[in-house]
């Protein structure tokens, strides 16, 4: 099968959510509509996107746990689960760790998303929180997280490390 | 979305057939869970074995349906997959909920 073949057979995976992961110079492309099932269908089409790199199970569920935070916010915040607006993911394999930056044309970040460490305290079983989890999840999973705002754009830049050492990467 | 229960003995065991727990079902399996437990139900297991994925919000709806049993009643989660084990482990929700490897070895230590 040829690149172009391959690539094609990946971007249609996300045909139903108009998700397509096109590789691009050693760089994974992605974007479709904001929804719910959108972002199911975007991270199956990255994981199968990533395939050649043979992540371990276990990088891939931290690279879904933690993407799938991201995307949750852009549709139910920055775009307010309105469903209109486009997201886009570029991710880029290096050795040891996985670089991703996600752009929206939604609301703003509100900053404290990205420095706010705690997470809601579980200790009373009456008052457990339901909710305040999807930005803990993030910070426990990735390192190097900024966001710019840049011409009615959110720039959200994180990295994701890879600790299965038998992960060969380009 | 499925969701099916059976009590063995008097613990209820609802399984979830589902592969993700996440925010495009989390509100319906709230729902959908606090029609699967009675009011009778004294101990329930959830079932999670078949689920591969869950996100903060299915998360936060298995809470919300803890918190629906008043009491002396009391849910309990098993069969929890490695991706799900670790959002239980990083959210340090796995203190709050009695986890048990499978159903199996939850009954049969239970004495039910």
């Amino acid at each position: 099968m040829t690149a172009t073949e391959q690539a094609l057979k990946r971007a249609r995976l996300g045909d139903d959510t108009g998700c397509v992961c096109m590789p691009s110079a050693g760089k994974l492309l992605l974007r479709y509509t904001s929804s719910n099932l959108g972002t199911r269908q975007a991270m199956k089409a990255l994981l199968h996107g990533l395939n050649p790199w043979q992540l371990s199970a276990t990088d891939q569920g931290k690279i879904q746990v933690a993407l799938v935070e991201v995307l949750n916010n852009i549709v139910k915040h920055a775009y307010s689960n309105q469903g209109s607006g486009i997201i886009e993911i570029t991710c880029q394999p290096f050795p040891g760790h996985l670089g991703f930056e996600v752009t929206d044309t939604g609301i703003p970040l509100p900053a404290h998303c990205l420095t706010n460490d705690h997470l809601p305290a579980v200790d009373i079983q009456a008052s457990l929180p339901e909710g305040g989890f999807g930005w803990f999840l993030i910070r426990q999973l990735s390192y190097d997280i900024s966001h710019e705002r840049r011409k009615g754009k959110n720039h959200l830049n994180l990295k994701i490390r890879l600790e299965d050492p038998s992960a060969q990467l380009a | 979305m499925a969701l099916s229960s059976k009590y063995h003995g008097k613990v209820l065991i609802v399984t979830a057939h589902m592969a993700h727990i996440d925010a495009a079902v989390a509100i319906q399996f709230k729902d959908e869970i606090r029609a699967e437990i009675d009011d009778h139900a004294q101990h329930v297991i959830l079932n999670l074995a078949e689920v591969q994925f869950i996100d903060s919000s299915g998360l936060g709806a298995i809470v919300a349906s803890m918190k629906q049993l008043k009491g002396n009643r009391k849910l309990d989660l098993a069969g929890l997959t490695p991706t799900v084990a670790k959002v239980f482990q990083l959210t340090r929700m796995d203190t709050v909920f009695k986890i048990h490897t499978s159903v199996d070895e939850a009954m049969s230590n239970d004495g039910n």
